[in-house]
């Protein structure tokens, strides 16, 4: 990789400033990161070490969610006893994604920001619109087995391979952003982008902004929710299709409220409201799960290698919502899947 | 205030203490914590496998949580503990994981063996793992190509089962 | 009965395995870090520090290096060396007894490309981040590439050729009897394809290299190997040592109990798995190419994208299995005809015909093998090497006629019970196949289990299958050389050339020699990996104990007679007089009759001036027997699969292997369990995809790249069943390394037939092929 300068912030004012700076990178965790650098894919001219600024806790929302800190680590937001409790979607979201190892170094903030897994974006001799704007798109025509079938453009077809994010696309989550510009709060449903013409952007973050913590909203998905991962190796793999869902039923059964979004098939988690509207005020039915997975795969669409994602991604919809509507979660360390 | 910069590239100095040993050393700021241990220091028990987190051979504990040190920038972690494999022994006798490994055969060419150990000692002091499928999937960050690993889970569970009550 | 594999594993404390067997010798030091691999080194053998030494490699497959300009690259500081096919020294041809690569392309010899990833300059410097920022900086340009270009079996089709000899020499094209007119005739018949992918060994460690020139012009390297002796011949041959340093010359030389004088010393000593892999290797060379231009010791380690074209992997193979039986299911043809991948350079082709020329009995056989030469890196020998293909084809068309004849899979693989080999005819010289077949069948419930298609499903719902496949690896020796030496403490040190790869090397020969010598484990001392020692042949073809093994045991004995006959001859000894046949040696003791007895310490310690050295050279013919010499096994697998999803997950594998003698009990069925990892691995997971429009192996990382993982692995058996191969080979033993991946993917894919109904023909078996049907 190579050399850069190292500031390391000793207080968010100054993280900022300093960030604000074209070809500069934060770093947190540096899973991602470090990565990046080795392959040279990233090439910044200095690294703003944020790790020391005041993020790294869970707290107590005053209106009953949780604030995650975007220092706090995947690993410690979850096992924490409190997102155990009240977002075990969340929880179990993290523990299906990486290894225990890279949980305990990648933070909240780094899972938001971590780039896509498409072989070409790594390959720097390949051509790759993400990482080097206009060049064109190579897993176009090429191996793309693991890429997306939702929400592609002409330039690139890149998957956002993070799991936690799937789920705090279900829950809502909040992005508490700190810039150049002060503060603002970006809902997750914003954050991340589509390809579009301008794949290079993944995300919405303005130049210099930093991500400070996650908020997520009181809710009650304590018991109807799931999150299934598919991928060829059991573990410490990417996804070929997640989907998270949370269910909130009454007392007969039938669906109040339904939150799905799937992972490993967009450049960002996929949610479609009119999915989920399909089964408000249903009662549990593969004909109603069906009718959802497909409203949710609406518009999808194969590219040679990775058309088999559209049936894999249909049926893992409808198990995850029998999961889901049972309340049997899927395991993240017995397999099998329920 | 902050307290380093490196406008230049220039070396940075940490502070380290590895292995009870205090190591006082400037490091460009690209320096991973596995290439420090290897090129920088000589401790050549931690490996390379693959450089990129994908393998898990270079897992060292960092203040007591298992890292790939691999992706982890030396001067990120001023001040740091680091455990590597050299450090788990007392002397010439073995830890009680060590001990399981070589009862247990947990291992073949050797050569993910550093990893798996500090991933193990790791995961011991999580406390996450109670069963065998959770030892299974927590050591999964850890590969090993000669394919030990049902020899490794039963020596890590062997450790797990004799060091707190079985659940 | 069906079984719930749904139910939390229990967490008992695990019963030890091979409670009685020693323990790796050099476990400690694996444990504690202390061991040194290549990678490891920060000095060579005189003390020298070493330069780090990167290699370039191309980012195209066909064409020439227009210019490469190395300018800004050989500016920084620290940098001392760019080397390219410009600047680099001029080798000689060499003789790469694998077949391997550099055989017929040396690196850095002149501008031609021949595959993507191929090297095209290696930088030196003073430190490792040096020498990676100047590789960053080497800019290399290429005029256009060849338009007809094949990087895969697919678009190489065309390249076909047969080939005479595959493996090691056996025979690419047999014939017995007429099979294609017996096929034709016979009243069932099977006739189907399989294709299975590429994919890379993907060792733990690297390809690593420390080189080392000496004011002699000798030339020391250090290298993590699985033949020194082969290793430094290249390396003679390639930097013009002299033609009587070739390897005939030195095989004769060691038949002849000629010490090896050579001028390159090639040390091995810790290996972080090979696989096959690692053996007369592209970085061989560049490392003391490099070092002779800088005058200094170089390091030098691939990463792990370079060992993808820098070092071999398992090509694409393409088969069709055609088999011919009558109505009880007995085979009147087997006819098998494979396309293998071969490099642009190189020669190997993996022996696919294994299992067809050698497992079941038929009066008519057919193999013909054909190579088409892509432009890619040389694929190489693979743990199995061909039989795990070989066997995944053929056991999976045999499973196919057992179910259309409605027949226990089991029961066909008995009716088809070859009594002697079948392509010879020869006698075995030992095979206890159906005890394995008993054996397995009976540990994991194949008699209960309903076996009808599709039938077994567990509580959750996941479709259960049992399937199961004959594992066959041929038993083999090559000529090796061993010396003992009993030292006047009563304790001794044996030393040959062999190589500790993980299989146990170092504890089963300071095993045997123990045992032969009658002294306790800790008072032998095993010498091995280093071309200075006496020649330990290949640790290749699972025959390490076979080789090596058979010369300890020559020379101990020898030691043994000595001594015996020494202290029978020795008037301060209380057994003098006694005939050297009534002695025993047991744990450093020498018992008499009556009681008589004396340690082999003090008797050594009479004659500190006159130590007992013996040096037995065996395999002289190598391994040539009169029998047919093969070890079988008997794979079962249980896999479930998600009926929605078509997830498939191995919930058991059981093997029973017959593999002759068993030294070391602990050692073999952790190799053997290791294998069936492999197995397992091959069949769902691996492959290396080649991007067909550049030559580029794209998933070239352990990330994408999929190689199992603990969470992969559930419960493996591996029972070892009793076998006498005493008139096979002196030892007893068989080579059981590599036998236990044969059969395991042809296992799997055919108990997830059973599971599902569904014949999957092409590995890995990624859940998309089994979603491609119809549900």
């Amino acid at each position: 990789m190579r050399n850069f300068g190292y500031f390391r912030a000793a207080s968010a004012a100054e993280a900022v400033q300093a960030g604000a700076t074209p070809q500069v990178h934060y770093l947190a965790g540096g899973t991602n990161l470090v990565d990046l650098l080795k392959y040279r894919v990233e090439q910044p001219e200095a690294l703003v070490d944020i790790n020391r600024l005041p993020y790294g806790h869970i707290e107590e929302l005053p209106d009953g969610g949780l604030r995650l800190g975007a220092l706090v680590t995947n690993a410690a937001t979850a096992y924490d006893a409190r997102v155990q409790a009240r977002y075990p979607l969340l929880s179990s979201a993290i523990l299906a994604g990486a290894s225990a190892q890279l949980r305990n170094a990648a933070t909240n903030g780094g899972n938001l920001n971590q780039r896509t897994r498409c072989p070409y974006f790594y390959d720097v001799a390949a051509a790759c619109n993400k990482r080097e704007p206009g060049s064109g798109c190579a897993a176009l025509g090429g191996h793309n087995r693991d890429l997306a079938i939702l929400g592609t453009s002409e330039s690139c077809i890149a998957t956002f391979p993070s799991d936690m994010c799937v789920a705090l696309r279900v829950l809502d989550a909040q992005v508490r952003l700190l810039g150049p510009a002060g503060e603002r709060v970006v809902p997750i449903a914003e954050y991340h982008r589509l390809p579009g013409a301008e794949p290079w952007r993944d995300n919405n973050l303005l130049p210099g902004e930093l991500v400070t913590a996650i908020d997520l909203p009181p809710t009650d998905f304590g018991q109807h929710y799931t999150y299934l991962k598919i991928r060829d190796r059991l573990s410490y793999a990417f996804a070929l299709v997640s989907v998270a869902v949370a269910l909130r039923l009454d007392e007969a059964g039938h669906v109040l409220d339904a939150h799905l979004a799937l992972g490993g098939v967009a450049h960002k988690p996929w949610r479609v409201s009119e999915a989920e509207d399909l089964l408000t005020g249903q009662l549990p039915s593969a004909e109603v799960f069906g009718a959802a997975a497909d409203a949710l795969l609406a518009g999808a669409k194969g590219q040679g290698e990775n058309d088999f994602k559209l049936v894999l991604a249909r049926r893992a919809i409808v198990r995850a919502c029998w999961q889901a509507a049972a309340g049997t979660p899927q395991s993240q360390s017995d397999k099998h899947i329920r | 205030m902050s307290e380093t910069i490196s406008y230049n590239n220039a070396p940075v100095p940490v502070a380290l203490t590895i292995n009870g040993q205090v190591h006082q050393i400037a490091v460009e700021p690209r320096t991973t914590l596995l290439d420090l241990l290897r090129e920088h220091l000589g401790l050549m028990g931690t490996k390379k496998g693959c450089d990129h987190g994908q393998c898990g051979a270079c897992t060292v504990l960092l203040n007591g949580e298992r890292r790939v040190s691999c992706l982890t920038l030396a001067v990120s972690h001023d001040e740091a503990t680091v455990t590597t494999v050299e450090g788990l022994a007392e002397g010439d006798v073995l830890s009680p994981l060590q001990q399981a490994f070589l009862e247990y055969d947990a291992f073949q060419c050797g050569y993910c063996t550093p990893g798996q150990l500090c991933s193990a000692q790791g995961l011991l002091r999580e406390g996450h793992a109670r069963t065998r499928d959770e030892v299974r999937e927590l050591m999964s960050g850890n590969l090993c190509r000669c394919g030990a690993y049902p020899h490794i889970t039963d020596a890590i569970l062997s450790v797990l089962l004799t060091q707190q009550p079985a659940p | 009965m069906v079984s719930d594999y749904s139910s939390p594993a229990n967490a008992k404390l695990p019963p030890l395995p091979a409670p009685g067997s020693p323990r790796r010798l050099e476990g400690h030091d694996k444990l504690t870090g202390r061991a040194r691999y290549a990678g490891d080194f920060t000095a060579d053998l005189t003390g020298g520090v070493l330069d780090a030494a990167v290699v370039v490699t191309s980012t195209q497959a066909t064409g020439r290096i227009l210019s490469i300009d190395a300018r800004a690259a050989s500016q920084l500081t620290g940098v001392r060396l760019v080397l390219t096919h410009e600047t680099a020294p001029r080798l000689h041809s060499v003789m790469a007894t694998n077949g391997a690569e550099i055989g017929d392309l040396l690196p850095l010899q002149d501008d031609k490309l021949h595959y993507y990833g191929q090297a095209v300059a290696v930088v030196v410097a003073d430190t490792l981040a040096t020498a990676r920022d100047a590789a960053a900086l080497v800019q290399v340009t290429y005029s256009a590439p060849e338009p007809d270009a094949a990087f895969t079996l697919a678009q190489g089709r065309g390249r076909a050729q047969d080939v005479k000899k595959v493996g090691a020499g056996d025979p690419g094209q047999v014939q017995v009897g007429h099979p294609e007119k017996a096929f034709a005739a016979a009243p069932h018949q099977v006739d189907m394809t399989f294709d299975t992918a590429a994919h890379h060994h993907n060792a733990m460690e690297p390809g690593a290299i420390v080189a080392a020139w000496d004011a002699d012009g000798g030339l020391t390297v250090h290298l993590p190997t699985q033949f020194s002796y082969g290793d430094a011949v290249i390396l003679g041959e390639a930097f013009g040592f002299g033609l009587k340093e070739r390897l005939p010359n030195i095989v004769a030389q060691v038949l002849g109990g000629i010490e090896f004088h050579h001028k390159v010393r090639v040390v091995s000593t810790m290996t972080g798995g090979a696989f096959g892999s690692k053996n007369a290797n592209v970085h061989l060379l560049l490392a003391p190419m490099a070092a002779k231009l800088t005058g200094r010791p170089v390091k030098l380690v691939l990463d792990r994208a370079q060992t993808f074209t820098l070092m071999p992997f398992r090509g694409e193979m393409h088969q069709r299995i055609r088999l011919g039986a009558d109505a009880e299911g007995r085979l009147q043809a087997v006819l098998h005809d494979a396309l293998l991948a071969k490099g642009t350079a190189g020669q190997f082709v993996a022996p696919i015909g294994e299992g067809t020329t050698k497992v079941y009995a038929t009066p008519n056989l057919g193999l013909h093998v054909q190579a088409a030469a892509l432009d890619t890196n040389a694929p190489g020998w693979m743990r199995g090497p061909g039989a795990p293909n070989g066997q995944f084809a053929l056991e999976s068309a045999l499973d196919t006629l057992a179910h259309q004849l409605d027949l226990d899979p089991l029961e066909i693989r008995l009716r088809n019970y070859a009594e002697t080999e079948p392509d010879t005819g020869k006698e075995w010289s030992s095979k206890a196949l159906r005890e394995c077949y008993a054996q397995g069948a009976a540990r994991v419930g194949w008699h209960h289990r309903n076996p009808q298609v599709g039938s077994m499903r567990a509580a959750n719902g996941r479709l259960i299958g049992y399937g199961m496949a004959t594992a066959i690896y041929p038993t083999l020796q090559l000529p090796a050389r061993a010396r003992v030496e009993l030292g006047a403490d009563g304790r001794a040190v044996v030393q040959t050339a062999n190589h500790e790869i993980g299989q146990g090397m170092i504890t089963a020969f300071t095993q045997l020699a123990a045992e032969t010598l009658g002294l306790p484990l800790e008072h032998v001392r095993l010498e091995w990996g280093d071309t200075r020692l006496p020649y330990g042949g290949m640790t290749v073809g699972s025959m390490t104990t076979l080789s090596g093994g058979a010369a300890i045991l020559e020379a101990a004995q020898q030691v043994q007679k000595a001594l015996l006959k020494r202290v029978v001859t020795d008037k301060a000894s209380p057994l003098h007089g006694l005939a050297p046949d009534e002695l025993r040696v047991e744990n450093g003791h020498m018992v008499g009759p009556g009681g008589a007895s004396e340690s082999v310490a003090a008797a050594m310690a009479r004659h500190p001036e006159a130590p007992i050295r013996e040096e037995a050279t065996t395999g002289r013919t190598m391994g040539h027997s009169s029998y047919g010499r093969e070890a079988f096994g008997a794979e079962f697998a249980v896999v479930s699969v998600d009926p929605d999803t078509m997830h498939v997950q191995v919930e058991r594998l059981v093997g029973a292997f017959a593999g002759g003698r068993i030294l070391n009990p602990l050692l073999v069925r952790s190799q053997l369990m290791g294998s069936m990892v492999w197995g397992l691995g091959q069949a769902l997971l691996e492959q290396s995809e080649m991007d067909e429009r550049t030559g580029h192996w794209l998933n070239d990382s352990l990330g994408e790249a999929l190689v199992p993982t603990n969470a992969d692995v559930a419960d493996i058996d591996v029972i070892l069943v009793e076998e006498d191969d005493s008139r096979g080979h002196p030892l007893g033993v068989k080579g059981l390394g590599e036998l236990g991946i044969t059969g395991v993917a042809a296992a799997i894919a055919n108990a997830i037939y059973h599971a599902t109904g569904q014949r999957i023909t092409s590995l890995p078996i990624t859940l998309d092929k089994l979603l491609a049907t119809p549900h």
